[in-house]
C-alpha cells in the first residue's frame, strides 16, 4: 500500500464520519418531530485489493439504516383526531402529488373541506362505512378515500331492528276475548278494551320524526298472551284505547309452561307509518311469577341531528357522534404494513414510499393479527434519543480527529520524501 | 430506557400528578354537595413506562343507589298519608275532645235523655235543639275539612305531575349527555350528577326503576313498568276535579296512556308521593266521609217523624233534616255536608220548640199531641229509642254495618286515629329506611375530606419527585454537554 493509499483511506474515513454527523444532526434536529424514525449510521469497509498476506489499503463508506419498526412513545393529547400506531402498521396517507404513501405521524386536523391533514399536509385516507362494511384491497393502496369529517347535512335513519323484552306477570287475570285490544275497533268505547301491561318505545320514520309505539300485553289464557303495537299518535286524546287506526302488528304470544320462557314467535315485524318494516326481537320475553318487569327496550335508528364530534376507537373506526348522542360509524382508518418497512423510502414529511426492496403493501384493520392498534388522543414520539445522540456525535468526531491525525502523518511523509531531493 | 425516553416519563408523571390534583380539588369543591359522586382519575402506564390519566371514573354503587330511590318513593308516599290523616285528626279530634262529632252526638243524646224525664221544661228543649245545631255543624265542617284535605292532596297532585314533566325534560338533556359521550369525560360526569339528582326528585312523586341502555342512555319505568322516560319523556297528564265533594272521584294520573291511579288502574303505582295523595284523595278521605255521612244519616233517620195515627202517611225529617228534607234521604252520600237544623224547631228561624215535644215539623198531620198535653214525652222516647236502637250503614265506611249511632261516632274516631298511628309509624319507619339508605350511599360514593387531604398530600410528593428527576436528567445531560464542548 502505497502513501497516497493512506492519505485515500484518511479522507474516506473523514467523509464518512462527517456523514455519520448529518445523520445524527438530523436526528437531533428531529428529535421532536410526531412520526419520525431514527436515522443510524453503519459502516463498511472499501479495500483497495486482495492480496494475501499483503497490506491491504482501503477505507470506509457508510449506509444509513432507517429505523423505521422502531416504536416511540406514546403521549397523550387532548385532540381525539391525533391518532398514534400502538404496535406495527402505517397509516395511508396522500401527498399533494396525489400519490399515497405510509406514515406514522397522525396529528391530523380537520382542513377547510373537512379533510383529516397532518402537519406535513398529508391527508389521511381509508373507507367509507357509509354503505356497508367499505371496500378494502389487501394489497395496494388503491380503493381509499379521503377521510372526511365535514359538517355534513343533518342525518337521520330509519330504525329497521328493535329489541323489547320484559317479564310478564303469569299470574295476571285472563282478559275476556270481547275486551281483548285485537277485538278493539276505531270506535269501540275506551272502557271496553282491557289489557294487562303497557310499554312503548321510540322509533324513527324515514325522515327521521319519532314514532312513539305503543305496545300492550294481555294475557288472553293461561300460557298465552297477546302482543299488539300501535301507534300512539292514533291514540284516543289523554292517550290509550280507542285508536284510531289499526294495530300495527297484532300477535299471538305462547309461552312454556314449565319454564316461563317464549316458545314462538321469536320476533314481530311491525310497519312503522312513513318507515321501514321494524323487526321487533321479543325472544327473551318470559312469563314468570314476578310483576310486570321491563327488562330491554332499543330500537336503531335517529332522529335528524347535527354533527357533534368525532370517536376514533382502537380498531380504527371512525365515528361521527351526533348532538343527540347517535354514534354513527363512518369510516374505516386502515393501516397498512410492508414485508421489510426499514427498507421503505424516506421521504419529507416523515412518510415512508414502499419500494421494491421493502416489499408489497399489506393493507388490513388496526388490530387484527400483525397490526397494532390505533389509539386516539394520542401522538407517537420521535425515536431520537439525544443522550445517545450527543455520544455518538462524541464518537464521531473523535474518528474524525484520529482520520485527521493519519491524514497529516501521510502528508508529513510524503513532505520528508520531498525534501529527500532537495538535500 | 433512554435518557429522552427518562425525561418523557418525568413529564408524563408531572401531567398526570397535575390532572389528579384536579380531580382531588373537584372532590373537596362537592364534598357539600349531596349529589357529587367521588371522581377517580385512573392512571394507566403504556409499553414505554409514560403515564396518563386515562379517564375519570365516578363512584356508583347501583345497588345502593335503587335502594336510596326506592326509599324515598316508599317515604313519600307515608308522609303524604301521614301528613293528610295528621289534618283530619287535628280537627275532628278524639273522643274526649268536645268537637268531635262523637262528642257532640253523646253530649245530644244525654241531653235528649234528660228531657224525656221534663217534657214541659223548655229550656231543656231549646238545650236539646243548640246540641243537634252543634252536632249538625260540626258536622257540615268535619264534611268541609274532609273535601279541603282531598282538594289539597288533588293539587299536590297536579304540582307533582307538572313537576314531573319539567324533570323528565331535563333529563332528556343529561341523558343527550351522556349517549352522545359529550366533549370531555368531565362533562359526562356531571350530566351523571344531574341525571341521578332528577331521578331523587322523580322518586319523591312516584316509584321508579331505572334501567341502563347498551349506549349508555337510562331507561325509566314507574314501579309498576309503565314507560316514564324512553329516549324521549312520555306525557304525564292530570287534571284537578272541583269540587271534590262527597262521591265525587277525582281524575286519575296517566302516564303514557295509562291510568297509574285510581280504582280502574291496571298498573298503579306503589310509591312515590302521588301514590300516596292518591290513596288518601282516592280511598282514606272517602272512608272518612262515608262515615261522616253515616253519622248524619243515622242521626236523621233516629228523628225523624212518622205518622202517629198509624196511617199511610211517608216517614219525614225530623230535628235534623238535610237539604233534601222533609223527605228522608234516599242515600247516605254527602248527607254529613248537607245535616241542618229543622227551621221548623228552631224559635230563631221562626220554628216552635213544642214540635221537639209532641212532632209536627213535617206538619200537623205528624203531631201526637193534639191536646198539647205538658208531660207527652211519647215521641221523645221513640226518638231516645231510635238512637238507642241499632241502626245499618253502608259498608263503604269500613266500620260495623249495625250500630248505634253513639257506637258508629265512636268507632269512626278509632278508625280515624288506627289509620293516622299506622301511617305515621309507618312515616317514621320508611323516613329513617331512606336516612340510613342515603347516608349508606353517601359513605360510598361521597367526598371523605380526609381521603381527598391525604391524596393531595401524597401527589404533592410524587410531583416533588418528579421534578428531581428532571433535575438528574438535566444534569445528566449537562454532563455530556460538557464532554462535547
Amino acid at each position: 500500500m502505497s502513501l497516497l493509499g493512506v492519505l485515500d483511506s484518511a479522507v474516506s474515513g473523514m467523509t464518512a464520519q462527517s456523514q455519520k454527523l448529518t445523520n445524527v444532526g438530523t436526528n437531533i434536529s428531529n428529535s421532536d418531530t410526531v412520526g419520525y424514525k431514527e436515522a443510524s449510521t453503519q459502516f463498511e469497509t472499501l479495500l483497495g485489493g486482495a492480496d494475501p498476506g499483503g497490506v491491504v489499503g482501503g477505507g470506509a463508506t457508510i449506509k444509513t439504516q432507517n429505523m423505521i419498526t422502531g416504536q416511540g412513545t406514546l403521549q397523550s393529547t387532548s385532540s381525539a383526531t391525533d391518532i398514534a400506531v400502538n404496535g406495527s402498521g402505517f397509516f395511508i396517507v396522500q401527498g399533494s402529488n396525489g400519490a399515497n404513501v405510509l406514515t406514522r405521524s397522525g396529528s391530523f386536523v380537520q382542513n377547510a373541506t373537512g379533510d383529516l391533514v397532518n402537519t406535513a399536509g398529508y391527508t389521511l385516507m381509508g373507507y367509507s362505512l357509509t354503505s356497508g362494511t367499505g371496500t378494502s384491497v389487501a394489497n395496494s393502496l388503491s380503493g381509499l378515500i379521503p377521510i372526511n369529517i365535514g359538517q355534513g347535512p343533518l342525518t337521520a335513519t330509519a330504525t329497521t331492528t328493535a329489541t323489547l323484552s320484559a317479564n310478564l306477570p303469569s299470574a295476571a287475570s285472563i282478559v275476556a276475548t270481547a275486551s281483548l285490544p285485537s277485538s278493539s275497533t276505531t270506535t269501540s268505547a275506551a272502557s271496553a278494551t282491557s289489557y294487562t301491561d303497557k310499554s312503548s318505545i321510540v322509533a324513527y320514520d324515514n325522515l327521521g320524526a319519532p314514532v312513539t309505539l305503543d305496545v300492550y300485553t294481555t294475557k288472553t289464557a293461561a300460557n298465552t298472551w297477546e302482543i299488539d303495537v300501535y301507534n300512539q299518535a292514533d291514540a284516543a286524546s289523554g292517550g290509550g284505547f280507542p285508536y284510531s287506526a289499526a294495530a300495527l302488528n297484532s300477535t299471538t304470544l305462547n309461552f312454556n309452561s314449565t319454564t316461563g320462557a317464549l316458545t314462538s314467535p321469536s320476533s314481530i315485524s311491525v310497519a312503522i307509518p312513513n318507515g321501514q318494516t321494524m323487526t321487533m326481537n321479543i325472544s327473551s320475553m318470559t312469563q314468570l311469577a314476578a310483576a310486570y318487569t321491563p327488562i330491554t327496550a332499543v330500537t336503531n335508528g335517529n332522529a335528524p341531528s347535527t354533527f357533534d364530534h368525532v370517536s376514533i376507537s382502537s380498531d380504527g373506526t371512525l365515528s361521527s357522534v351526533y348532538s343527540n348522542g347517535t354514534t354513527v360509524p363512518s369510516y374505516k382508518i386502515p393501516l397498512a404494513t410492508v414485508s421489510s418497512p426499514d427498507l421503505m423510502t424516506p421521504e419529507s414529511g416523515n412518510v415512508f414510499a414502499p419500494n421494491l426492496a421493502s416489499g408489497t403493501v399489506l393493507v388490513g384493520t388496526a388490530g387484527s393479527a400483525g397490526f397494532g392498534s390505533i389509539d386516539s388522543a394520542t401522538l407517537e414520539s420521535s425515536t431520537v434519543d439525544l443522550a445517545s445522540e450527543l455520544t455518538n456525535m462524541i464518537v464521531a468526531q473523535h474518528a474524525y480527529q484520529s482520520n485527521a491525525k493519519v491524514f497529516q502523518t501521510g502528508t508529513d511523509m510524503l513532505d520528508i520524501l520531498m525534501t529527500l531531493k532537495q538535500q | 430506557m433512554s435518557l429522552t425516553t427518562a425525561f418523557q416519563a418525568a413529564q408524563s408523571s408531572m401531567a398526570v400528578v397535575s390532572a389528579q390534583s384536579n380531580v382531588v380539588s373537584g372532590n373537596i369543591a362537592g364534598v357539600n354537595s349531596p349529589n357529587y359522586a367521588r371522581r377517580t382519575a385512573n392512571v394507566t402506564t403504556d409499553s414505554a413506562g409514560l403515564a396518563t390519566v386515562s379517564s375519570v371514573t365516578r363512584a356508583t354503587d347501583q345497588t345502593l343507589y335503587d335502594t336510596m330511590l326506592s326509599t324515598t318513593s316508599a317515604s313519600s308516599a307515608a308522609s303524604a298519608i301521614s301528613s293528610g290523616l295528621n289534618t283530619l285528626q287535628n280537627t275532628v279530634g278524639d273522643t274526649a275532645s268536645a268537637q268531635s262529632p262523637a262528642a257532640l252526638v253523646g253530649t245530644l243524646i244525654s241531653d235528649l235523655q234528660s228531657y224525656v224525664s221534663s217534657p214541659d221544661d223548655m229550656n231543656q228543649a231549646q238545650g236539646v235543639v243548640t246540641d243537634a245545631q252543634t252536632t249538625a255543624t260540626a258536622l257540615n265542617s268535619a264534611s268541609i275539612l274532609v273535601q279541603t284535605v282531598r282538594q289539597q292532596a288533588d293539587t299536590d297532585m297536579a304540582t307533582a305531575v307538572s313537576n314531573i314533566n319539567a324533570d323528565l325534560v331535563k333529563f332528556q338533556q343529561a341523558n343527550n349527555t351522556i349517549i352522545s359521550g359529550g366533549a370531555t369525560s368531565g362533562a359526562i360526569n356531571d350530566a351523571m350528577d344531574t341525571r341521578d339528582s332528577i331521578l331523587q326528585n322523580l322518586s319523591q312523586y312516584m316509584g321508579i326503576s331505572t334501567l341502563q341502555q347498551s349506549n349508555g342512555g337510562t331507561v325509566i319505568y314507574t314501579d309498576s313498568g309503565v314507560t316514564l322516560f324512553e329516549t324521549t319523556p312520555r306525557t304525564v297528564t292530570f287534571s284537578t276535579t272541583t269540587p271534590l265533594s262527597a262521591g265525587v272521584t277525582g281524575a286519575a294520573v296517566v302516564v303514557d296512556g295509562v291510568p297509574v291511579t285510581g280504582s280502574g288502574s291496571t298498573m298503579p303505582l306503589k310509591s312515590g308521593s302521588i301514590a300516596g295523595l292518591a290513596q288518601l284523595r282516592d280511598t282514606l278521605a272517602p272512608t272518612y266521609q262515608s262515615q261522616l255521612d253515616g253519622i248524619a244519616s243515622g242521626l236523621i233517620s233516629a228523628f225523624s217523624e212518622t205518622d202517629p195515627s198509624g196511617g199511610g202517611l211517608p216517614r219525614q225529617t225530623g230535628l235534623l233534616t238535610w237539604s233534601g228534607g222533609p223527605n228522608m234521604p234516599s242515600t247516605s252520600t254527602g248527607l254529613a255536608a248537607s245535616i241542618k237544623i229543622n227551621p221548623a224547631v228552631d224559635p230563631t228561624q221562626g220554628g216552635s220548640l213544642t214540635t221537639l215535644r209532641d212532632g209536627g215539623m213535617a206538619g200537623a198531620a205528624y203531631n201526637g199531641n193534639s191536646t198539647g198535653a205538658a208531660s207527652y214525652s211519647a215521641h221523645l222516647q221513640s226518638m231516645v229509642t231510635a238512637l238507642n236502637t241499632a241502626q245499618s250503614f253502608s259498608s263503604s265506611s269500613g266500620l260495623s254495618t249495625s250500630a248505634t249511632v253513639q257506637n258508629y261516632a265512636t268507632d269512626s274516631v278509632g278508625w280515624l286515629e288506627a289509620q293516622r298511628q299506622s301511617a305515621s309509624n309507618n312515616s317514621t319507619f320508611q323516613t329513617s329506611m331512606q336516612t340510613s339508605a342515603t347516608q349508606a350511599l353517601s359513605n360510598t360514593t361521597g367526598v371523605n375530606i380526609d381521603t381527598e387531604m391525604t391524596k393531595m398530600l401524597s401527589l404533592e410528593n410524587s410531583y416533588q419527585a418528579s421534578a428531581k428527576l428532571i433535575t438528574a436528567i438535566d444534569s445528566m445531560f449537562n454532563s455530556l454537554m460538557g464532554i462535547t464542548a
